[in-house]
């Protein structure tokens, strides 16, 4: 629907991995998505333990047709969070893939708060990193 | 009064007023990108103390994802109408070890301001902490905290 791609293919691959929400410095969430199909939040503002900060976690796939990752299976590990502040708490949540490269990744999602599709961008996190 | 037997204000943590300098406006509600800024930044001196806010259950540590250094803060005070509060960019007095809860008083020293553009801010974000209260789930305005209606 909102995808820009001409051509549908799957990007499973590229999206695998690890990405830091870029636009803000101050409690950035970490997604991991991961090639077996499951993803991890994680965040080290909001967590009732700072050690093992991870606020969210649930099962991910590529829609080719939608060119959207599908996040399903959500389980809120943190009562507090500030992924789910911005994207509420249902149980299934969509974002659509603007743009992704090597590095960066422009995604779309509806917000918690009705104010239509809000671009987020993402940067990867290098695997050698410790998270 | 916001946080009932804590005085009529929390205890400014700095000193000092919350910022707007040409890296960004430090208010409750100023626009991050496509989000907004939940949490007050408190203007800074590098190198300076921090203190409590309130009378509290205090630890210091180093974010796991980040490696920022951040303190939590929770209320002594059973009736204080929200969680804890956090702390960014101050790390732990020279004494304190990591991770370990301790107690103090609003006022109390707990950690020291740390210069921004070590941890990776361009130059043109000036010195402060950001500082940021937890209630139900959700980041609340520390504004009528510190500061007032």
């Amino acid at each position: 629907m909102l995808g820009t791609t001409a051509c549908a293919q799957d990007l499973s691959e590229k999206i695998e991995g690890k990405w830091k929400y870029a636009d803000s410095m101050e409690c950035p969430d970490f997604l991991i998505f991961k090639a077996d199909g499951s993803y991890t939040i994680l965040n080290d503002c909001g967590s009732q333990d700072p050690r093992m900060p991870v606020v969210e976690k649930g099962s991910w796939s590529f829609d080719i047709k939608e060119n959207a990752i599908k996040l399903t299976n959500r389980e809120f590990i943190s009562k507090n969070s500030v992924f789910s502040e911005y994207h509420g708490k249902d149980k299934e949540l969509v974002f659509y893939v603007k743009n992704i490269s090597e590095n960066n990744m422009l995604l779309c999602c509806e917000s918690n708060n009705n104010k239509g599709c809000i671009n987020e961008n993402y940067t990867r996190v290098p695997q050698s990193s410790r998270i | 009064m916001k946080a009932s037997s804590e005085g009529d204000y929390l205890t400014n943590p700095t000193g000092h007023g919350i910022r707007s300098d040409a890296g960004g406006d430090g208010r409750w509600g100023a626009p991050r990108g496509n989000r907004v800024h939940k949490g007050l930044d408190f203007i800074t001196i590098d190198g300076q103390n921090i203190v409590s806010p309130i009378n509290g259950r205090v630890r210091n540590f180093n974010g796991i994802t980040t490696g920022y250094p951040m303190i939590q803060i929770y209320p002594l005070n059973s009736n204080a109408d929200f969680d804890y509060i956090e702390i960014l960019y101050a790390e732990a007095p020279y004494d304190i070890q990591p991770w370990v809860f301790r107690n103090v008083s609003a006022g109390d020293i707990i950690g020291v301001s740390v210069n921004l553009q070590r941890l990776g801010y361009p130059s043109n974000v000036g010195p402060h902490i950001h500082l940021q209260m937890w209630k139900d789930g959700t980041r609340i305005d520390p504004t009528p905290y510190f500061f007032g209606p």
